[in-house]
């Protein structure tokens, strides 16, 4: 089970790799937009969790180019600030707000995963 | 006696003969009655050898005129006497018509009272009784300073002298009459003619005293007219200027005072005996006769003249002069009205002008471009904010196709045009517009149809607003002002014709109708506004002998007064067939035909034989007819307005140069009333106009005058003011409006009549609770003299919460921005923190594991403070409420109409007979409603969108059928899929958004769908909130 995981900080991408790749995931690592589509295409991952405020390419718009390459794509949006009112949000599977508790993110992505 | 004898044998007939002969020559002479009457007397003085004679008239009211001549007295000195008869002496002296002769009048004392007191010398008389209608009016006397025995021949003589004497008196008396109602005759025809040549109320009414104090001969006359309570005098004639001042009469004052109360003339012969209560102090006179000034049934005033004179000194009026000075006041009180309605017409005249020249000076003023075309968009008039706005000046466009249109938006413009043509105003259309030097705008747009008197668009207003400015409300204002003006404009300068149409009819009925002229058929011209064009207005006649003999039996037996009448109150049908045939003629004034020669020499033409007349012209037979005909202009104030047509088509009775005349007399009032008809109905359309404007204005709009007094309101200052008008006008508008006892330092009306120039300010008012925009500007009269202020208020109480909601809304957006900022930088490095602290309390124990607890924990409640403070708390996004979906539905309808509308789609609605109310939150429900819609309308075009609502198994359905293109088989499994779009600028969102929220309120949407045959939603919505 792969876990592409795009965020910009990066004691957040070692913190997630870390408590993910306990829970048993295996888990790619993109800090920019760029980077995170290029991962996409070759790690073809099962599962997504995309940081909405990015320094190159905002997450809304790697959403859209994701589901375009991928319509069935589980994709996670997580982020520090309430983006809930912005439709485009609403493409994706799930939300979550950015905590230092991961226990909603590994929620989400086992509930993903069951499906 | 020998002497006696031997004179009387002197008296032959040769002398007799020749007496007679002189006599006679003398009585039928052209001179005055008492130059004729003077030469007789000296005559027989000389010719019969005696020492005096004397011939005295018996005058109306017992006044004896008499005159003497002496023997050896030259004619120039001849004695003229005037005695009372009081005891009526003379008459009774002649009982049987006999001559008197006495030799001694010592021996008959009472003889002695007819003659002149002073004449005690004479002692012989022969007295012959002057006889007109069996009856003596006065005596020819011969006395003699001796006693003497006259001749029988004597006596004959002097009866048959007597006679005489009685026919040229005669003759006199019918001379005088007749010349005096000659006079009578000419008066009144001046006065006729004043009524159209003395508009000027101030010449006319000494006009009238000066003439008719010359036709009746009097000392003095006085014109009263009623002003108020009082009978003011205004004109006068022989009085001196203290008395005029002194004499305000009140009803039954004095003897015009009596008129006016009593309605009735009064004939006073000697004021002396008349009663205390009609004497007034001041006027010193012995007969006077006083009659009312009517105007139909209404009195106007009084005419009263004193102290008839005729050659014999001061006599009385007589009930004939009575009858002609009523005439006379009758003639006298229609001008009199003619020319204080004249005045009054003038005055309003000059009050319109002046607003259309405040009005005007506004829209100048304006810095809105307020600009008129066409309706096919070339300008007509373009203002200097038009010129300030978009950089062309008015030369520079005029006559064009709107310049500031840009190119692409063209087709737009002329949509609106085809809007306005339809009589559409549209109002504040935001769009955009090219200036001069090719810069985009976006302007306010108001664009309103003008309108002609017969509700035909004739142009095209346009105001606009640039609204990147920002003061919009106070421009709003400036704009509804023109608004108001240009409409003003447009419309007063046509004139109605309904009441001018009733008067026409009339005059024309008069000309026609037995009672009256009676021609067959009268036709009336009139010039048009150019002036070069006689234009056939109205006709009144029958069209056929067949029809003539029906009216005339018809109107037999109803008076010309009873059929004026009809026509005054009842409506005018002006589509006879002689109307119709009228409305059709059309003559060019320059051409050279008999109508341009009655109107070039102002003067009546009467063709016996048109076909041998060349200037009748073919035209004019063909449409009319006549084989002989009349015109008369008609002429006011030295101005043609028309003619008259005149002809016996029916009967063939020829046409009198004398009706022409008559005519032609009568034309000059038709002419006057008819300009004075169209003067008073310019007047009251534009008054009537402003009024309507004024009325239908929202904002409040009222005039006060230089002293704070409210002259004027509109409705919506009765609205917000909630009082009736009655209780506003005429009140303080400090009191009304801002309820204060003195004018309010902080209202702009304070700043703007200090200062006396235009002024534009916010005002809160706490009286009237709000906000308003007010405009005050001053009014001036002609002198420049501040007479008042006109007052329009806005209410922009809402508008200005709405402003301050907006920046508060702004500055909380910015905040949040800053906020969303500070969250990020802030929570990336808590997240780091809390989650390693939490890997640290994992993998450690005891007190370290303690202190990272302590971390995480701390970190816990930092992050919970920001999601707080960043609104993370909302407990749910979805807020729910009782919904009817009907009614939600028909929302959405009419939201998208524009977008059906566009593509020609119509809507059904099929809608449950009951509401349906469903717990959902209608935002929400509304957009994904919305979603489906607008793919509808996109896919269709000439087709149907159908919405049905019903109630299945608990669950509220909603089903959008649409008659468009429909979607392709493949496609159908992915439309719920987000990013999907068949559309080139789809962003593939809408039905997945769509999905997603009838997801979140537990319902379901489903589709079917064939290519080319339209598709159908069916969308689920659990009816309670599980």
């Amino acid at each position: 089970m792969k876990l592409l995981i795009v965020d910009d900080d990066t004691n957040i991408q070692r913190l997630y790799k870390e408590e993910l790749e306990e829970e048993g995931y295996n888990v790619v690592i993109a800090g920019t937009g760029k980077e995170a589509l290029e991962m996409f295409e070759k790690e073809n991952p099962d599962i997504v969790t995309l940081d909405i405020l990015m320094p190159d390419i905002d997450g809304i718009s790697l959403l859209r180019k994701m589901k375009e390459q991928r319509p069935n794509i589980p994709i996670i949006m997580s982020t520090a600030y309430d983006y809930r009112d912005d439709f485009a949000v609403w493409a994706s599977e799930a939300y979550i707000v950015k905590s230092s508790d991961l226990g909603e993110l590994k929620n989400t992505i086992r509930k993903l995963m069951d499906k | 006696m020998a002497e006696i004898t031997e004179r009387k044998h002197k008296m032959d007939n040769s002398v007799q003969k020749e007496i007679l002969q002189k006599i006679t020559s003398i009585a039928s002479s052209k001179l005055e009655l008492r130059e004729i009457l003077d030469t007789i007397t000296h005559v027989l003085v000389e010719t019969l050898d005696k020492d005096r004679c004397s011939i005295c008239l018996l005058k109306p009211e017992k006044k004896v005129i008499c005159i003497e001549a002496s023997k050896g007295v030259s004619k120039k000195s001849v004695n003229v006497f005037c005695i009372e008869d009081d005891a009526g002496t003379i008459s009774s002296m002649f009982t049987e018509i006999r001559p008197i002769v006495i030799e001694d009048i010592r021996k008959f004392p009472h003889v002695k009272l007819i003659l002149n007191p002073e004449s005690e010398d004479m002692f012989s008389l022969l007295a012959a009784p002057i006889v007109q209608d069996d009856k003596v009016s006065g005596i020819l006397m011969l006395q003699t300073r001796a006693p003497y025995v006259y001749s029988e021949d004597e006596v004959n003589l002097l009866t048959i002298i007597a006679y005489n004497v009685s026919a040229a008196v005669r003759n006199a008396d019918m001379y005088r009459n007749v010349k005096a109602q000659l006079d009578e005759l000419k008066v009144i025809h001046e006065i006729g003619k004043a009524i159209s040549s003395i508009l000027n109320i101030d010449e006319l009414l000494p006009y009238i005293c000066r003439e008719v104090s010359k036709v009746f001969n009097v000392t003095g006359c006085i014109l009263r007219l009623i002003e108020g309570n009082n009978l003011q005098i205004k004109a006068s004639y022989g009085l001196s200027d203290s008395i005029k001042q002194a004499m305000d009469l009140k009803t039954g004052e004095g003897i015009a005072g009596h008129v006016l109360s009593t309605r009735a003339p009064l004939l006073i012969d000697d004021t002396h005996r008349m009663p205390d209560n009609l004497r007034v102090p001041g006027i010193d006179a012995t007969s006077v006769i006083c009659v009312p000034l009517m105007v139909r049934e209404r009195i106007i005033g009084t005419l009263g003249l004193y102290d008839k004179k005729d050659e014999w000194g001061i006599t009385t009026f007589t009930e004939d002069d009575l009858q002609s000075l009523m005439t006379f006041a009758s003639v006298s009180s229609i001008a009199i009205e003619n020319a204080r309605l004249y005045r009054e017409e003038i005055e309003k005249e000059k009050e319109v002008s002046q607003t259309k020249d405040y009005l005007k000076s506004l829209i100048e003023d304006s810095a809105d471009a307020i600009i008129t075309s066409d309706t096919e968009g070339h300008i007509t008039s373009w203002n200097r904010g038009a010129e300030n706005i978009y950089g062309y000046t008015e030369d520079e466009v005029s006559g064009r196709f709107l310049p500031m249109v840009p190119a692409f938006l063209q087709d737009e413009e002329r949509n609106f045009m085809n809007k306005i043509k339809n009589k559409e105003t549209l109002r504040n259309l935001e769009t955009i517009r090219q200036t001069k030097n090719g810069r985009l705008i976006e302007v306010s747009l108001t664009l309103s149809p003008i309108l002609d008197a017969s509700e035909n668009v004739t142009g095209i207003s346009g105001i606009s607003r640039d609204i990147s400015e920002k003061k919009l409300v106070e421009k709003e204002l400036i704009r509804k002002n023109q608004e108001l003006s240009r409409l003003f404009f447009i419309n007063s300068v046509v004139r109605s014709t309904l009441e001018l149409d009733k008067l026409l009819k009339m005059v024309l009925t008069v000309v026609t109708m037995g009672d009256g002229l009676g021609f067959n058929r009268a036709i009336l011209f009139l010039m048009d506004e150019s002036g070069k064009v006689l234009k056939g207005e109205m006709g009144v006649g029958p069209a056929s002998p067949e029809e003539a003999k029906n009216i005339w039996l018809s109107m037999e037996g109803r008076s010309l007064g009873a059929i004026i009448e009809e026509i005054e109150s009842g409506p005018v049908y002006l589509d006879s067939h002689l109307d119709r045939l009228s409305q059709r003629l059309s003559v060019d004034i320059n051409g050279d035909c008999i109508l341009c020669r009655c109107i070039k020499e102002k003067r009546p033409f009467n063709v016996r034989n048109s076909k041998a007349e060349p200037l009748v012209t073919p035209y004019l037979i063909q449409m009319l007819g006549a084989d002989a005909f009349g015109v008369v202009p008609l002429i006011s104030r030295d101005k043609i307005i028309g003619i008259i047509w005149v002809d016996n088509l029916f009967t063939g009775r020829p046409i009198k140069d004398e009706d022409l005349q008559f005519l032609m007399g009568f034309s000059s009032h038709i002419a006057s009333a008819i300009e004075n008809a169209r003067l008073f109905e310019n007047v009251a359309l534009a008054q009537s106009e402003l009024k309507n404007i004024f009325e239908s204005i929202s904002d409040m709009v009222y005039y006060t005058d230089s002293e704070f007094t409210i002259k004027r309101v509109n409705q919506a200052v009765v609205r917000k003011i909630g009082k009736p008008e009655e209780e506003i006008v005429g009140q303080k508008c400090f009191r009304i409006f801002h309820g204060k006892d003195k004018p309010w330092e902080l209202c702009p009306h304070h700043k703007s009549s200090v200062s006396q120039q235009p002024y534009v300010g916010e005002l809160e008012d706490p009286y009237l609770n709000g906000t308003f925009v007010v405009s005050n500007s001053p009014i001036f009269d002609s002198a420049r003299n501040f007479v008042g202020t006109v007052h329009i208020s806005r209410d922009v109480t809402e508008l200005r919460n709405l402003r301050e909601r907006v920046i508060h809304s702004e500055r909380m957006a910015a905040l949040g921005e800053l906020a969303a900022r500070v969250a990020h930088e802030i929570r990336n490095p808590l997240i780091s923190i809390g989650g390693f602290a939490r890997r640290l309390e994992k993998k450690l124990s005891g007190d370290i594991q303690e202190y990272a607890k302590i971390i995480v924990n701390e970190v816990s409640r930092l992050e919970n403070i920001l999601k707080e403070i960043l609104g993370f708390v909302k407990s749910s996004r979805v807020n729910k409420s009782n919904v009817n979906i009907n009614d939600m539905l028909s929302g959405i309808v009419d939201f998208t109409a524009p977008q059906m509308d566009e593509r020609h789609n119509a809507v059904i609605k099929e809608f449950s007979e009951d509401p349906i109310i469903a717990v959902i939150d209608p935002d929400r429900i509304k957009e994904a409603i919305l979603n489906i819609f607008m793919n509808a309308a996109q896919a269709t075009e000439n087709g149907t969108i159908t919405v049905k609502t019903r109630i299945e198994d608990n669950e509220a359905v909603i089903e959008l059928i649409d008659t468009g293109c429909g979607i392709k088989e493949e496609d159908l499994k992915n439309i719920f899929n987000p990013f999907f779009t068949t559309k080139p600028q789809g962003t593939g969102l809408g039905l997945a958004v769509t999905h997603k929220i009838i997801q979140e309120h537990n319902g379901k949407v489903k589709v079917e769908s064939v290519w080319g045959g339209g598709t159908a939603f069916k969308i689920y919505l659990p009816v309670r909130d599980p």
